[in-house]
């Protein structure tokens, strides 16, 4: 009787597992029960997007609305891209009237007074620092959202870079192939076996070289690119012989009577010259040679990231914020990196290349072109706290070189 | 019956009780006073903020510029330097300016007038256009003089060396150091009354004799303020001195200035304007040295019975205008070939490029998307200045040599102490005042802040050569048409004015000139929309690569329209004038035709 009961119990039991396992199972040929649709699991990538297009939409309105967006200073060979933003935006940018050093004494005059009409700054390293110390900046990665521009994976390295010693304040978009300093020789006057010769940097303050170089004044903040990049590498003793020992002619940077006593005679050498006006007396068939353009000297190369006015830093207060962070976002883009390789006024240097990885050649240098794309030991230059050091440093050591030898620049 | 009563016998009220000139002098202090002498109170407090950045705050007070300004080592040095340059180029050049005036405006020679605008044309070239000019000539190693006369078989190496300090003062006496004087002393020796003379001769003074006894005592005060003009003029400009002297390591007192202000990242502006001060102290000698001369004698020449007439040169008036000639074309001819031909150079100076011509930098200039702005700019700026500058400097020379009221030396020295700051000075204080002054703020940026800066600059020498005229005129000639009831602006404008006008056309000619071409006052507050020809020659000369044919060319668009301009001026000016040589035609006539001559004098 025992196993009848028991054979009732699982009879029941069984069965009724069995039911409840089936209910748990779709029926695929079972007729569908309309009722409630089932709720959709959702995107990550597609709801960022979704944000970053609104967040963007809402951000060119409002720059379209404050109409412009101020830089601190003019630099004419920019203009051409600076007109594809205007063109695309319809934003129009203002630029200063004067160079970096007035610009920047005019914005802090107007700071003082409580006017905030600059919004974006675009100068080169003695500026920036000054602002830097000022305190004008606002920390830059925040203002950063736009995923093309943050795409690690898009830059060089595998990161943005900083053009201020805290990397908080400046991003640098481009970096520049440079020797240690430009060399400059008449070939009229410096045979090729003398030229040929020249292996090294160190070369140039042997005795056969004594009063035949002319320097323009490294101490200058136009050449600090030039002077940072020596000290960093060859140190304070390159300096002390070339002007002490070497008794070199000093003239102001940029001066042309430089390049022209090159192309007249008058110098056999020129060392720390603002190579766009040598190349210009180049091009016009002029004996005027660039020695470390057609070889490198010993250890004499480095990237130098950020260069001159290639800085981007955004200024607190300002008149036009939205547009100024819209200005940023889509200068970090491919399309305004594209842009820069390709658009600058030729007069710039053709050794500024975007520190993207999906830009193409542009009107930038076959040779630097080659050589950033290769595999290359060549030292990236970062302005970081060791190179604003070094800025100050080194000028102070040769305007004290200055001032002992009696020189004046 | 006030003056029956004497003046101590009035009641106080009416003697305290200001008059009309009193308040307009007042107003005049006030309005004028706070453009001219605002600026330089605004960089003189800034001296006294030892921060390391002075436009950075928070500002910290205290002497340690004064004190530590005067031990620069070059600070005595390039003072000695400024002064020798001084003193050598005014010791040449008013010896010259002074004979070619006194031959242009009181002889017969032909061409007076023509000769006398070529002096204009002369002052109008850009003094860096001017300089490179000359260095491209006179190079010690590659200048063409030198080249061309190593050519000869007795010469091994060019005599002439630009580089060097009689290179600086022979490019500064062909620059504006005697054109400047010519322009400045031909209309006050043609306001010579000859019966003065006419006189001197009566009694058996030989020509030469009259002109050194009579006629230059009577000009003493013109010459004595254009000495003084010179003197800050030396003191303020710098670009010849920097690029013929630094070669040669020749530096004075402006370079010192400027050197503070550029050479380090953080312009040492309270040290520069310390320095700057010098030309304060010159100025505390000059006003009252110009004040005690202009007022310790009677320079009229000009009255009702004024005899204007020309002094015939016989044989010697066509040596006279021969060397006139060569001087002017040394003076404009010259550096106007070498400008021109360096703007169509591939690179001025070099004949080995290829290629060697080009129109390449013309065509940057004109497809600049900036050059019509700043033409446009430029143009409504140098009009302005060059019409509204005369007639303002004219008033304020009346108020203070013309009229008692009181105050009216307050009013001369303000205008002084206004160009004791250098020029790359003055453009911060007018910034800083533009930004600090509330009903001022909202005109920083537009166009009327450039024009209120253009009409005033130029103050001091445009008034003090008004000045140095106006001392010239007698009161019997205003008293006549008072008399004869002609209200004060009748009389000013049909009396004065006329006599004036010369003084009237060059004085806007020169701020014609000077608007068009300022960089250093305007640079800190113009913006892109209002940017000038000048500072775009400016930016373009500092772009690496040197676009200094685009410079050079712009220089020559300037002087284009002032030239333009100048002719247009001067010939309605001269129709209005006194004519000098109108007098000595109709003298011509009636000894040719045998009639007397009469003596009523040319004036309209």
């Amino acid at each position: 009787m025992r196993i009848g009961r028991l054979a009732m119990v699982l009879g029941v039991l069984i069965p009724m597992l069995l039911v409840v396992a089936a209910c748990g199972q779709e029926d695929p040929t079972a007729t569908a029960v309309p009722g409630a649709p089932p709720t959709p699991t959702p995107d990550a990538d597609a709801v960022a997007q979704a944000e970053f297009e609104a967040r963007w939409a809402d951000l060119i309105t409002a720059a379209q609305e404050e109409g412009e967006v101020q830089f601190l200073r003019s630099i004419t060979s920019q203009l051409p891209v600076y007109k594809l933003f205007e063109d695309k935006f319809g934003i129009k940018i203002g630029t200063g009237t004067a160079g970096g050093r007035a610009s920047t004494d005019r914005y802090l005059a107007e700071r003082a007074a409580g006017r905030y009409l600059v919004d974006v700054t675009n100068v080169g390293g003695g500026s920036s620092a000054r602002l830097l110390e000022a305190g004008v900046f606002v920390p830059i990665m925040p203002e950063l959202f736009h995923p093309d521009a943050l795409d690690l994976s898009k830059w060089r390295g595998n990161e943005i870079a900083f053009a201020d010693a805290e990397s908080t304040y400046q991003l640098a978009w481009s970096f520049q192939l440079k020797p240690l300093a430009d060399v400059y020789y008449n070939p009229n006057t410096v045979g090729q076996a003398e030229a040929d010769g020249i292996q090294s940097y160190w070369d140039l303050v042997k005795p056969e070289f004594a009063g035949r170089i002319v320097v323009q004044n490294p101490a200058a903040d136009g050449s600090s690119g030039n002077r940072i990049r020596v000290w960093q590498t060859l140190g304070s003793d390159f300096f002390d012989q070339l002007i002490r020992q070497q008794q070199a002619n000093m003239v102001p940077y940029g001066d042309r009577s430089a390049p022209d006593g090159i192309a007249r005679g008058k110098y056999d050498f020129a060392v720390f010259g603002s190579s766009g006006d040598f190349d210009a007396m180049e091009e016009l068939g002029l004996p005027v040679k660039n020695l470390t353009r057609v070889r490198d000297l010993e250890g004499g190369l480095v990237l130098e990231v950020g260069p001159g006015t290639s800085k981007i830093g955004l200024l607190e207060p300002s008149a036009h914020p939205n547009a100024a962070r819209l200005f940023l976002n889509w200068f970090m883009t491919q399309e305004a990196q594209q842009a820069w390789n390709s658009l600058r006024d030729p007069v710039e240097q053709l050794e500024n290349v975007s520190l993207r990885l999906d830009t193409t050649q542009g009107i930038v240098a076959d040779r630097v072109w080659q050589i950033i794309n290769s595999e290359t030991d060549i030292p990236l230059q970062l302005p970081d706290a060791a190179f604003y050091r070094g800025l100050e440093e080194s000028k102070a050591f040769i305007e004290a070189l200055y001032a002992e030898l009696g020189i004046q620049v | 019956m006030s003056s029956l009563l004497g003046a101590s016998r009035l009641p106080l009220a009416t003697r305290l009780k200001p008059g009309t000139g009193t308040f307009v002098v007042a107003i005049t202090l006030v309005v004028l006073g706070f453009y001219l002498l605002y600026p330089v109170v605004l960089i003189f407090i800034m001296s006294f903020n030892t921060a390391r950045d002075v436009l950075v705050g928070p500002a910290i007070w205290g002497l340690s510029n004064w004190t530590s300004a005067w031990d620069h080592p070059l600070l005595f040095e390039s003072l000695f330097n400024s002064f020798l340059i001084w003193i050598l180029v005014a010791g040449i050049a008013f010896p010259f300016a002074i004979t070619i005036s006194l031959v242009l405006a009181r002889t017969k020679i032909p061409f007076t007038h023509g000769l006398e605008f070529g002096f204009w044309v002369a002052y109008m070239f850009p003094g860096l256009a001017t300089t490179i000019g000359w260095m491209m000539l006179l190079d010690p190693d590659v200048g063409f003089m030198n080249q061309a006369l190593e050519f000869l078989p007795f010469v091994d190496k060019g005599p002439f060396n630009i580089f060097s300090i009689q290179g600086i003062v022979w490019v500064k006496l062909m620059g504006d150091g005697i054109a400047y004087k010519v322009m400045l002393f031909t209309p006050a020796f043609r306001n010579m009354d000859r019966s003065l003379e006419e006189a001197g001769r009566i009694s058996g003074a030989s020509s030469v004799s009259t002109m050194i006894r009579i006629t230059l005592p009577v000009m003493i005060s013109p010459i004595i303020l254009v000495l003084a003009l010179q003197l800050i003029r030396v003191f303020s400009g710098f670009e010849t001195e920097w690029l013929l002297g630094r070669p040669f390591g020749f530096f004075v007192y402006s370079t010192l200035i400027y050197q503070l202000i550029t050479r380090d990242i953080v312009p040492q502006y309270g040290s520069a304007v310390v320095l700057g001060s010098v030309t304060m102290l010159m100025i505390a000698v000059i006003i009252p040295l110009q004040r005690w001369i202009v007022q310790r004698r009677n320079y009229t020449t000009v009255s009702g019975t004024f005899k204007p007439g020309l002094i015939e040169l016989g044989r010697w008036q066509w040596i006279a205008f021969g060397s006139i000639v060569l001087f002017l074309l040394l003076l404009t001819v010259v550096p106007m070939i070498i400008l021109i031909i360096g703007s169509f150079m591939a690179r001025s100076g070099f004949f080995n490029t290829t290629p060697l011509w080009t129109t390449a930098h013309w065509d940057f200039v004109l497809s600049s998307p900036l050059f019509l702005t700043g033409l446009k700019t430029t143009m409504i700026l140098a009009l302005t200045a060059g019409i509204g500058s005369p007639i303002l400097f004219s008033l304020l020379a009346y108020m203070i040599i013309r009229t008692r009221w009181r105050g009216r030396f307050l009013v001369d020295s303000m205008i002084w102490i206004s160009a004791a700051v250098p020029g790359i000075l003055s453009g911060l204080g007018l910034l800083l005042m533009f930004l600090s002054t509330p009903g001022l703020a909202w005109l920083y940026g537009s166009i009327w802040a450039l024009i209120i800066v253009v009409i005033i600059s130029g103050n001091t020498t445009g008034t003090n050569i008004f000045k140095g005229v106006m001392v010239q005129l007698g009161k019997d000639l205003e008293e006549a048409a008072r008399v004869s009831g002609a209200g004060w602006m009748r009389t000013y404008l049909r009396v004065v004015v006329p006599v004036l006008m010369p003084t009237m056309i060059l004085i806007g000619t020169l701020n014609f000139v000077s608007a068009a071409s300022t960089t250093s006052s305007i640079i800190l507050i113009a913006s892109r929309d209002t940017i000038t020809l000048s500072i775009l020659g400016l930016q373009w000369g500092e772009i690496e690569g040197g676009q200094i044919e685009a410079a050079a060319i712009v220089s020559i668009i300037i002087m284009g329209l002032t030239l333009g301009l100048a002719l247009i001026a001067r010939s309605f000016g001269l129709r209005i004038g006194i004519r000098q040589d109108v007098r000595a035609r109709e003298d011509r006539r009636k000894r040719a035709d045998g009639g007397q001559r009469e003596d009523a004098p040319a004036v309209r």
